[in-house]
């Protein structure tokens, strides 16, 4: 089913695509009708758009840009590769089947148990699976007064505790990387 | 061979839409989902059964939205529905119902509508 | 009573002399979604894509039942695969709610339509944080 829609968008937008396409070039006069559709009836349809007043034709190329760019957009959209071993986690795989979670929920799961740990004002995570577990990377910003060791030490436990059940898998590695300065980028959160 | 006009046939899948309806675990007779699912003859049309005579053998479709957990048994509920849909056919015509085929187009829960 | 379970292309059906009965994919894919709802820890079921986004809003228009998204079923003769796509509450553990929602989505269309469902495939997509005080945090208390 999910292929299927997959499949009726891009057809959807490739018959947008060409369509606008083929209105543009007749209302721009750089195509004459005939040259692209020999059949009579669409020959007849594409011909009704060379009629048009300076004025409407600025609209009608107006609007035919427009729906080309949605069409690429969608098109692109559809078509764009989606690695599912960056983007997902295995949970577990079985002859039932298999069940697998999101890296970005995670990652926000770390964050926020990063937030449960006095001192600490912002946190960005990355999650990846790695050959013996799973491998968590932290930034945290830390209020001036913090104790880092203490509260790495803390951060470390929780993070790691709190992913491995969530994800049922083993966390080999908690890497945290603590600065007073505020996180830079977009990954961050800001806890406190 | 059957003398049975169109009249008839709308009388007997009225009937039959009722006796149908009223099932327990049935929320309503489906409408439009399938091709063919009514009955249609002057003045009205019954959604969800179709009535049909080929040669002297009578059938019937019918075609309707479960609701649950009234039916907790879809495959039950087929069976309740064609003894129910055989019975009023019976009373009302006194005919035999050679075929009905039972097709469970929808679910509905508690609160919906179907 | 001869029986013969068939692929009617988008159903299931039963064929027997009495009559054939067909359950639409569409009730087979209701039916996943309430017995994974039942389980605790699933917050709600997520489209799976652009496609079903836009599908849904088709029904929405239509009227049509819309309650089937984040739930996908692939129907054969005997068996059926199931894909779902689910929120789960924070806190919980993945595969002990992921193994209840199998146990749960499989005995449910078993029960209702006698159908086998031999896979189902589970992707969590997020995280639901319900908007609470943190407990006994000592940051409450600074």
């Amino acid at each position: 089913m999910n292929v299927l829609n997959r499949m009726l968008v891009i057809l959807g937008a490739l018959i947008v695509l060409i369509a606008t396409t083929a209105v543009l070039l007749v209302t721009a006069d750089l195509v004459h009708p005939q040259a692209l559709a020999p059949g009579t009836w669409l020959m007849g349809l594409l011909a009704l758009f060379q009629r048009f007043d300076p004025a409407t034709r600025s609209w009608v190329l107006v609007g035919c840009a427009l729906l080309l760019v949605l069409g690429m957009v969608l098109l692109a959209w559809e078509l764009r590769p989606t690695p599912q071993s960056r983007r997902h986690l295995l949970v577990r795989q079985d002859p039932l089947g298999k069940v697998t979670v999101a890296v970005g929920g995670v990652e926000e799961l770390v964050c926020r148990e990063a937030g449960r740990v006095a001192g600490v004002m912002e946190a960005a995570s990355r999650v990846r699976q790695a050959r013996d577990g799973l491998h968590i990377v932290g930034r945290v910003s830390v209020a001036p007064d913090t104790d880092v060791p203490i509260v790495t030490h803390e951060l470390q436990g929780r993070i790691k505790g709190a992913v491995e059940r969530y994800v049922g898998r083993p966390v080999t590695a908690v890497h945290l990387i603590t600065q007073l300065a505020p996180l830079s980028g977009q990954r961050t959160r800001r806890v406190r | 061979m059957s003398t049975a006009t169109l009249a008839d046939d709308l009388a007997l899948a009225r009937a039959v839409a009722a006796a149908v309806s009223a099932v327990p675990g049935v929320a309503a007779l489906s409408r439009g989902h399938s091709t063919g699912a009514a009955t249609y003859g002057p003045g009205d049309t019954i959604h969800g059964v179709m009535v049909r005579r080929q040669g002297a053998t009578l059938q019937c479709g019918i075609y309707l939205i479960a609701r649950y957990p009234d039916a907790s048994d879809l495959l039950a509920l087929a069976v309740r529905v064609r003894q129910v849909a055989c019975q009023t056919i019976d009373t009302c015509a006194n005919e035999r119902l050679q075929r009905v085929d039972v097709a469970i187009d929808g679910l509905v829960t508690g609160e919906e509508m179907p | 009573m001869a029986e013969q379970r068939v692929t009617g292309g988008r159903a299931t059906e039963l064929t027997s002399e009495q009559g054939k009965t067909t359950i639409a994919d569409a009730v087979v894919a209701k039916i996943a979604g309430i017995a994974t709802r039942e389980i605790d820890g699933v917050h709600e079921l997520v489209p799976h894509g652009v496609g079903e986004a836009i599908t849904g809003l088709a029904q929405r228009v239509t009227g049509a039942d819309t309650r089937t998204r984040g739930v996908s079923v692939d129907v054969g003769a005997q068996e059926a695969a199931v894909v779902l796509r689910l929120v789960a509450d924070y806190g919980v553990s993945i595969p002990q709610v992921a193994e209840a929602v199998r146990r749960n989505v499989i005995d449910r269309i078993r029960a209702m339509t006698g159908l086998l469902v031999t896979t189902v495939n589970i992707d969590v997509t997020d995280l639901f944080f319900p908007e609470e005080e943190r407990e006994g945090s000592p940051a409450a208390a600074s």
